[in-house]
Parts: structure tokens; sequence; C-alpha cells
């Protein structure tokens, strides 16, 4: 019981993973783009 | 292949059989067999979880698809950060804290075992029926790569798997996935360097993309709202979303590699490395099929790969006239690919405009 206790302690708190999820989002916006103009370049 | 080929494939093979085994100590009670006791750090189930998707028809079909359709497949993978991320919000934390073995362990505590069993039935017919497309595809090429016989390629893919997953549990998947994520990415490599030296002297990688970017093999985002087209950025971010989101959230395969991790971060933190990782390492999967296409501008394709079915055909007149004119068919697409690729770059965008 006491180790259950102290992994749900020591998780992170929300607002990190929040940051976290707000990260991943502007890293795929990111890829997409560079993808697009990756594409868009080669292309002409 | 040649002996130095075989030791290495045996010796590859052997190893992860013994280390598979070897991990049958830590799988002796249900927790340590089904769920690895949580153990795990993030970035082996997070690899683990990017393996058990990346199959080999995905290194023959997605290759091939880029072969011939280009880059397009790419943003079927677009939604799958967004599922990821839905899925750490709910599913991840939900099923560690309740502390089942299996994704439909669940159903039975919430409504009765007949749900259990159905759910169960469904996956491992479906699991089944995939695996069993997943084990004979690449049985297929590579029992025309070693001239044996099919079934016999079956058995001696499926054996190996077969066993160290009996003896060892999930621990032993999971550490075999790991390893074989580092031998495809290092396939991956080395298919790309052999490809790169196929091209004649004085094409650059460059010239290559170039080449392939004006035949329209680079279509990485599609921004029609066409529905008859399989794949834009919309089938992508909606459809593919709602896909990933009923693999990754119902699917046994993919929830039991995040049932292993140590704690609901460590869950987490592997989702979100395999979505981070897999759109750059789609692209790369692709990519080498597109370089392929490349490739076989400059070099001549043979009209049937399957050589066991070309050395039928060989001998048939009809069959060489056919070979003579795709011969002098070739030479002229060859030229002409060597000329695109030395033009200047108003030359290319002139020529693709009047095209």
């Amino acid at each position: 019981v006491h180790k259950t206790e102290e992994k749900i302690t020591t998780e992170k708190p929300n607002a990190f993973w929040y940051r976290v999820y707000l990260a991943i989002i502007v890293a795929t916006i990111l890829v997409i783009t560079a993808l697009w103009l990756f594409s868009a370049y080669f292309s002409k | 292949m040649k002996i130095l080929d075989w030791i290495i494939v045996a010796a590859y093979l052997a190893y992860v059989i013994w280390d598979g085994i070897r991990l049958t100590k830590h799988s002796q009670t249900a927790e340590g067999y089904f769920l690895a006791n949580r153990s795990l750090p993030w970035w082996a189930v997070g690899l683990s979880v990017m393996a058990t998707q990346l199959s080999a028809i995905t290194l023959v079909g997605t290759t091939g698809q880029a072969y011939s359709d280009g880059m397009r497949f790419i943003q079927f993978y677009y939604g799958l950060p967004l599922a990821m991320i839905i899925l750490c919000l709910t599913v991840v934390p939900f099923f560690h804290r309740a502390k089942v073995y299996t994704a439909y362990e669940y159903l039975e505590k919430r409504f009765d075992v007949k749900v259990l069993a159905l759910t169960s039935f469904c996956f491992l017919i479906s699991r089944g029926l995939g695996v069993g497309v997943i084990i004979s595809a690449p049985s297929i090429i590579l029992s025309i790569v070693l001239g044996w016989n099919l079934i016999a390629t079956i058995f001696a893919i499926g054996l190996s798997t077969t066993i160290y997953t009996v003896f060892g549990g999930v621990q032993a998947v999971t550490w075999t996935d790991v390893k074989q994520m580092f031998v495809i990415f290092f396939g991956l490599a080395v298919c790309f360097i052999v490809i790169l030296s196929g091209f004649p002297a004085d094409v650059s990688l460059g010239d290559g993309l170039r080449l392939a970017g004006s035949l329209g093999k680079l279509n990485t985002v599609d921004t029609s709202f066409n529905l008859k087209e399989s794949y834009t950025i919309w089938s992508g971010l909606i459809g593919g979303l709602f896909l990933m989101l009923a693999y990754f959230g119902c699917d046994q395969s993919q929830v039991q590699r995040y049932l292993t991790a140590k704690s609901v971060d460590e869950g987490r933190t592997s989702l979100l490395m395999s979505a981070f990782l897999k759109i750059p390492m789609q692209f790369f999967v692709l990519l080498i099929g597109v370089f392929v296409f490349v490739f076989y501008q400059f070099n001549q394709p043979p009209i049937i790969f399957n050589s066991t079915e070309y050395a039928k055909a060989e001998t048939s007149a009809q069959f060489q006239a056919i070979q003579r004119n795709y011969e002098i068919a070739h030479a002229e697409r060859r030229e002409a690919a060597i000329k695109f690729s030395s033009e200047s770059l108003e030359f290319r965008q002139n020529y693709i405009e009047a095209d």
C-alpha cells in the first residue's frame, strides 16, 4: 500500500502535462508545415 | 545469400530466442508474465508501441505505396499526435489505476463475463487474421529470395516469435521489440544509402527529389475537400484521429504495452514519444519508396520482379518482343530523366508548367 501511495504522489502535476500536450501540438503543426514546404520546394 | 548473411540471420534469431527465454525468470507470476510487474521504462514501452505498429507489411507495403502513389499516405498519421494526447488524458490513467491485466478485463468488472468473452473473442479473431497477413506477406518475399517453400518460411518466421513470446511473456516481447526497432532503423538507413549509390554519378540527392517532386511523388499535404481522395489532410486529422483512438485505446496489442509502464507518467511519456517520432519515421519509410521510384528512372526494372515467374516467361517469343520494346522505352525514359536532372531550375519550372 505504501509503495502505491508513493507512486501516486510522485506523478507530475497536470499543469506540467498540459504544457507537454501544447508542445506536442505545436511540434505537430511545425512538422506538417515543414513537410508542406518540402513538397512545395521540390515540386517547383 | 552468402554464408556470412546466413550466420548473421541465424545468430540474431538465436540471440532473440535466448534473450526471451532468459527473461522468463521475471515472468513466473501472472503480473510478471502479462504486465512485466509494471516495471518497464517509458522509452522501452514507446519503442515497443512503435514496433508493434511497424510490421513487415509497413516496410514492404508502405515503400511500395510510395513507389506507385507518392507520399500522400503520410497524411494518414497527422491525427496520431492528437489521438495520443486524448489517450494520455483519458485511457492511460484510467487503465493504469483500474489495475487490470487486459483492456477487456475492465468490461467484466463494469458489465459481466459475457462482455469480456465477446470482446476478447473479437480481438483474437481480428488479431489472428491480421497476424496471418503480417506473417504471410514477408514470407512470400522471403520464400522467393531464399528459394524456400512458402509454408516452411511461414514456420521459420512464426516459430522464433512464438518461442520467446510463450516463454518470456510481455517482458520478452517488449525487449525484443526494442532490439527490432534498432535493427529496423539501421536497415532503413542502409537501404537509403544503397538506393542513393545506385543513382548516376551526376545525379544528386536534390536532383532525385526534384525529379520525384515534378512527377507528383512528394505530395505530403493535400488540402482539397474531395471525398473520393483517400488521403488528404482532413481524412488524416479526422479519420486518422478516430482510427488511432480506437487502435491505441481499445486494442489489447497496444493497451498491454502501456500497462507495463512503471507509472501513469511513464505510460503517457511512452505514447507521446511514439506520437512524436511516428510522422518523421513514416516520412523516412515513404521517402525510401520514392527513391526506389527515382532509382528505377535510371536503372531498368524487370518486367516481372518475381524471378521464378520471369524464368517461366522469358523463353516465349511474345515475351522477348515485349522485352525489346520495354528496353527501348526505358532507355528513352532514362535519357529524359538525366536531361531533366541536369537542366536549370528555370527550365524545369517551364517544363512542369508546359506539362
